[in-house]
């Protein structure tokens, strides 16, 4: 699935990490930044992770589930209101997975990943998620100039019906 | 979440082992909606992938014969389109690696495999083929809208130019100026419209010094309203110097038309014949706005000049009961105009019409008829702008002691 015309620039992908852990956060910045180039903001507080999404371009988040104050599910659910568009994925322990599945219902999670993850289905699981965002968006961006293109053709015509008829 | 379809999706699980494919079928039949083929090896699934549509293929990694890369690699070849997800036990890991590149895997599921993760991961795939499935479409659609609206801006052009064309041929057979008729005083507004309406003007000397003052205005746009201007032109030739009358003018005009023009094609015309020894001026229509006097205290009375439209039967006769006479005093202007005039539209196709013209008319007292003309024509296009479909065509005359 890997050969679309409309395939993403990794360049311009931000990909979002939230845990309070700053030893997974590190490790997981780190693997995205050494296996592809995506713009990576890692933050350990999930209260920063918010005040970035209000205003900063966010085109995938990933985050952990067990956390002080907001857990991982009530973050990404209030991530989804601010950045709609992006698909969200949740870490967790085995523990927590029944969590996990009901949030993928009511926060609409793109995925949950289990801890300790495997890199390679990581990897796989965010390029898929940032391959949806950007195919929505290309779908998005088509649908935008075929209004156009059709708002350029109903001008046209109205003006040779003034202009002819 | 996938897309809405009308049809349920259908997903063809592969593994040699039916004890597998059955509880993958069964969780589905379960959880979904979704059709489910099962089979026992990569060339029997293969077959059936080139008689009908599948939207989603699963297969485990490890079969004899053919093994699930080499299956997933054919059914790339098949139809790219369809999303593929692999089966791997833990040792096959490093395969499953090598066909995420080499076959442009979706997702690999390491067993045992957790249902609800290989529901995630079946829905994702779902979804994924949904969305480029929409993109492929909306492409082409733009394709068909963009060449629609190259060959509809060709089309434009093309007519333009031959508007163009239609619009040069019209000005051609209208005077270069206006003639001195002494004491009367003319002046003319003639806007062709974008469309080339057919208006016509024209002056042409009878005998006795007299001039006809001709205003017509030909059915059609375009080429047919240029030609229509053209064949005016070619009416009123043989009336130089003539001793006639208004409505003779018009009957012979009428003679012409009839024999120059396709049935059903009528012109609105009127004549003004002044004359120079009597100060008097002759009117008579036919089928254009009666003319209007405006008189010192900015009344507007129409005259009346309404005969039949010329081009529409043959033998008409224009003098009995449509002739007016004028005697216009010093203060007093007479304008004779084309419908463009009263029939200026607005964008919500509201006509400009008489009623307005003739409010507009006492502002206009004392002044020349060249200034008349002019600021009436401006608020007609003021008012009609940018529909402004028709000619407009005004001619004011006044008269010195």
């Amino acid at each position: 699935m890997n050969d679309f015309s409309a395939k993403f620039e990794e360049k311009d992908a931000t990909v979002v990490l939230v845990d309070d852990e700053d030893m997974v956060l590190a490790s997981l910045r780190s693997f995205l930044e050494l296996e592809t180039d995506y713009a990576v903001r890692a933050f350990t507080d999930s209260g920063e992770a918010l005040a970035y999404a209000r205003e900063g371009q966010v085109d995938l988040v990933m985050s952990d589930f067990l956390m002080p104050g907001m857990n991982g599910i009530e973050l990404l659910a209030e991530f989804g209101r601010h950045q709609p568009q992006a698909p969200r994925v949740l870490l967790t322990g085995y523990a927590d997975k029944d969590s996990a599945i009901k949030a993928i219902n009511e926060v609409g999670l793109f995925q949950y990943i289990e801890k300790p993850w495997d890199n390679t289905n990581l990897l796989v699981v965010v390029r898929n998620a940032l391959e949806r965002r950007f195919l929505v968006k290309a779908l998005q961006d088509k649908i935008a100039e075929i209004d156009r293109a059709e708002g350029k053709l109903s001008g046209l015509q109205n003006d040779i019906l003034k202009t002819f008829i | 979440m996938p897309p809405a379809r009308l049809t349920a999706p259908v997903i063809m699980l592969v593994d040699d082992e039916p004890m597998v494919t059955r509880a993958l079928a069964s969780f589905l039949a379960l959880e979904t909606d979704y059709q489910v083929e099962e089979f026992s090896s990569g060339a029997a699934a293969l077959e059936r992938i080139t008689t009908g549509p599948i939207d989603l293929v699963v297969t485990d990694f490890l079969m004899p014969e053919m093994n699930g890369l080499e299956f997933l690699t054919e059914v790339k070849r098949l139809d790219p389109e369809i999303p593929r997800l692999l089966l791997t036990g833990y040792a096959d890991k490093e395969n499953a690696i090598r066909a995420i590149n080499e076959v442009g895997l979706f997702q690999y599921l390491e067993k045992p495999l957790d249902n609800d993760q290989f529901l995630l991961a079946l829905n994702n795939a779902l979804a994924h083929k949904g969305v480029r499935s929409a993109l492929h479409a909306k492409i082409h659609e733009l394709d068909r809208v963009l060449q629609q609206r190259d060959e509809l801006s060709a089309r434009d052009e093309e007519m333009q130019r031959e508007m163009d064309w239609a619009r040069t041929v019209q000005a051609k057979f209208l005077p270069e100026e206006i003639p001195t008729v002494a004491p009367f005083s003319l002046a003319v507004v003639y806007e062709p419209s974008m469309a080339v309406g057919g208006d016509y003007y024209g002056f042409v000397p009878l005998s006795g010094g007299r001039w006809a003052v001709l205003v017509a205005d030909g059915a059609g746009h375009g080429v047919q309203g240029a030609l229509g201007t053209a064949l005016m032109k070619f009416a009123t030739a043989g009336l130089q110097g003539g001793d006639f009358g208004p409505g003779e003018i018009l009957a012979r005009m009428n003679g012409v038309l009839y024999q120059g023009l396709p049935r059903g094609i009528p012109v609105a015309a009127g004549v003004a014949v002044l004359e120079p020894d009597t100060g008097r001026i002759r009117l008579a229509g036919a089928g254009l706005p009666n003319p209007l006097l405006v008189a010192a205290d900015g009344a507007v009375h129409a005259q009346p000049a309404a005969g039949l439209l010329l081009g529409l039967v043959d033998d008409r006769m224009y003098t009995a009961g449509t002739e007016t006479v004028v005697e216009l005093r010093p203060d007093e202007r007479l304008l004779l105009f084309s419908d463009g005039l009263t029939e200026a539209q607005d964008d919500a196709d509201v006509f400009y019409g008489e009623g307005p013209l003739q409010k507009d008319m006492p502002h206009l007292t004392g002044s020349t008829p060249a200034e008349m003309v002019r600021s009436l024509a401006d608020r007609a296009l003021a008012f009609g702008l940018p529909a402004y479909k028709d000619d407009l065509t005004l001619v004011g005359i006044s008269k010195t002691e």
